[in-house]
Formats: C-alpha cells, structure tokens, sequence
C-alpha cells in the first residue's frame, strides 16, 4: 500500500513525530492565546516587563508567549488572567469552535448498540464452547486483517 | 495582512483622538507581525465608533493633549554636518546632492545635526532612544520585539513615523506608519504608504531622504534640530531618527520621532 502523500490517520503511530514549534512553527491557538495575551496587556497599558514582573517570569518569556512560539502553561495563563483582570476564557474568544470534519470514529463508535446487542445474543447462542471458541478467532482474525486492510474482509461478488 | 487597516480606512476628523492613538497601536502591531493582536485593537476602535463606548481609556488618554507649535521664526542655521562614524566597519555614507535653498518664494528647510548627549533637552526623545538601546541590544532593532505599549508610555505614539529604509534609492524608502500628531507643511500629501520620492516639497524630501540613508547606513542614531519654512507654515523641532530591523538582520526600518515641544 503507497503511504505517500497519505493524510494523518493513514500514517502508522510509531512513524508519526511529534508537532514542534520549532519544526512547524506555532501551534494556530497558541497564536492565538498569545495575540489575546498581547491585545489585553495593550488596553491594561502594561509592558512586556511590567506583566513578566507581575507573573514572575523574564519578558522574554512574555515575548515567547505573545509571539506563539512558547505555549503557556494552564497555571500560568491563569496568572496571566488574572494580572490582566480578566478570565482566562478571554484569551480563547474567537476562536472557532473546532475542526469541522469530525474526527474518524473507532472501530467500537462505528458499532451501534443494536450490533453489539444482536452479536452478542448469537454469540451466547451457540451451545458448543469449541464453536464459540472458533467463532471468536474468526472474528479476531478479520478484526486484525481489518486492521492492516479493509478490502481484505471484501468477498469477491463471483462467490 | 493588509485586510484590518484598509477595512477601517485612514483616520480621519471623526475619529477621536483616542481612537487615532489605538489605530497607531494596531499598525505597529501589525508592522511587529502580530496580525491577530492588531485585528483585536481595531475591533477595540470598530466598538468605540458604534457605541461611543471607549475600549482603551489607557491609550486612548496617553498624550492627548499635544504641546503648542513653537512660533512661527524662522531662523536660518548653517547646513554643515558634523563627522559620524559608522557603527559597522563595512558602512559607508552616502552623500546625496543638497537640495536648493529656496525652492518656492520664502521657503527654508535647515537641519542641524545634535550630539546625542543633547537628547536631555528633550524628555520624550531621551526616554525613546533609551528603549532603543535596550531594543538594539536584545536583538539589533528586531520589529518583532518591539513593544508598541512602550511607545504608548513614552508618550511617542502619534509623534513617530516608521519607514521602510530597505530600497537600495532612498526615493523609494516608504512611509509605513505616519505619526498623526506630527504636523506636515502638505498635511495631506505626506502619507502612509508614499514613497519619499513621491513628496511633493523636494525641500523636505530631498533633506530627509539623505538623513534617513545616513542613519540606516551607520546604523545609528541620529539627532537633528530641524527649522524650516514651507508652504508658508513654519516649523522648529527636534528629530531622532532610529534604525530598526524587519528581520533582526539587517537594518531596514527607521522610527522617526518628533519633538515640537
């Protein structure tokens, strides 16, 4: 299967890295945070130094925060809030409210109820603990080969 | 990037003085590179037109009352420069030809250049270039560490002018942010955006082009005692004249700043 230029869910989790500021610069909300952070310190009238005093950081800090390229801790942006008279929900206004494609469901959310009730009442059905026993290796074998590939459960239609 | 300004158009009569001081605020913002926090000080000035509400007493109050133009004399100072030395080994300085004396009946421009010990005569001046130095310390000008509440404090927020010194001819060195306290002898033709080129005084535009190559080329500060006459309105003020950097790199921007006082 050709792996290039395949998004983020097709990208096995060992091959994955981690997103840095450094590699692919700030995060979009930590942008955010900071321009909200900067905008607010502005209509206060403190300077960079004045709020790093007050938070009790240097104001590179302060710079690092504003520019994005430090992301600021729960605790301190609680500080921060509160330094700068307001909550800290303040920071996070305008930003919309999420990706609008939702995020693939998991193999369990794609399963109804009713699926995992009907399974479940055919699987206790069989009276034979060795049939059982078989039935379940099928299905974690399908789970797995679904795992790897989903066209491999396909029944050829000739069939 | 452009968007916010262009949107809410260039001040004008009725927008109070305050609102100029958040505008100012939010073009610097954006020169530094901070879109999104100069998004949020127009929406401050958006508020404050519709509602007459205030979104910013703190700037909004920050000198608002300008100091009174000195009187109208014209006095005439010789037009000699005194030596500077580069700041960088590799700088050199550039030597425009002076602009003619006279260039409508009456008309004068005379700038003198001021060691920087004078800076003391003028508080605004002297407070300014100290956050400079500390600004050219930590990353040799870097528009993205500038602090445009510092200005705010300094009390030099609608008295600076920031210019686009890249061009390698200073006639196409751009105003980028005009201060909009500073008065003009063409108050409308000096604007932001314009190239120095595209001045319509050649008196004024010819001394200031070969004032701000210098100081981008020394990469150092310089102090001007400026009087001049033109268009029939005179005019006595000190200048400093500061390089910034858009990159950290090298030197490309220059804050102007005035004193009438």
């Amino acid at each position: 299967m050709n792996t290039v230029g395949t998004n983020k869910e097709s990208v096995p989790a060992r091959l994955r890295r981690r997103r840095t500021a450094k590699l692919d610069g700030p995060h979009p909300i930590d942008l955010h945070v900071g321009a909200r952070i900067r905008h607010r310190r502005a209509i206060v009238g403190l300077n960079q130094t004045e709020l790093a005093l007050k938070v009790g950081v240097t104001f590179q800090s302060i710079q690092k925060y504003e520019g994005g390229a430090n992301r600021v801790s729960a605790s301190r942006l609680q500080e921060i809030a509160l330094v700068l008279g307001v909550p800290v929900s303040h920071f996070f206004e305008g930003l919309e409210s999420g990706d609008p494609t939702p995020a693939p469901a998991t193999a369990g959310e794609r399963l109804t109820s009713q699926e995992i009730r009907d399974l479940n009442v055919a699987y206790a059905a069989i009276a034979d603990k060795a049939l059982r026993t078989a039935v379940l290796h099928l299905l974690k074998s399908f789970a797995e080969k679904s795992d790897a590939d989903p066209t491999a459960l396909m029944l050829p239609l000739s069939e | 990037m452009t968007m916010p300004l262009a949107m809410l158009g260039p001040p004008s009569l009725r927008v109070s003085p305050g609102c100029r001081n958040l505008l100012s605020l939010a073009a610097f913002e954006l020169a530094a590179g901070f879109g999104g926090t100069a998004r949020d000080h127009l929406a401050g000035v958006a508020h404050c037109r519709a509602t007459g509400c205030c979104a910013s007493p703190r700037i909004c109050a920050s000198g608002v009352e300008a100091p009174p133009l000195s009187s109208p004399q014209v006095v005439r100072l010789p037009l000699s420069r005194t030596a500077i030395e580069p700041v960088a080994g590799d700088a050199t300085i550039v030597t425009l030809p002076r602009a003619p004396a006279a260039e409508r009946a009456g008309d004068r421009f005379e700038c003198r250049p001021m060691p920087l010990s004078r800076l003391a005569e003028s508080r605004r001046l002297s407070r300014l270039h100290d956050y400079w130095r500390e600004l050219w310390l930590l990353s040799r000008g870097a528009l993205a560490d500038l602090d445009p509440v510092r200005l705010v404090q300094i009390a030099a927020l609608g008295w600076v002018h920031l210019v686009d010194a890249g061009a390698e001819d200073p006639a196409r060195f751009a105003i980028v942010i005009r201060g909009w306290r500073v008065p003009n002898a063409d108050i409308d033709k000096s604007r932001e955006g314009m190239r120095l080129g595209e001045h319509p005084v050649r008196l004024l535009s010819e001394s200031v082009m070969s004032e701000y190559l210098v100081a981008r080329e020394v990469r150092s500060p310089l102090y001007h005692r400026v009087r001049s006459r033109l268009r029939d309105h005179s005019y006595a003020y000190r200048r400093l004249i500061l390089p910034l950097s858009s990159d950290g790199k090298c030197t490309d921007r220059l804050l102007v700043a005035t004193d009438f006082g």
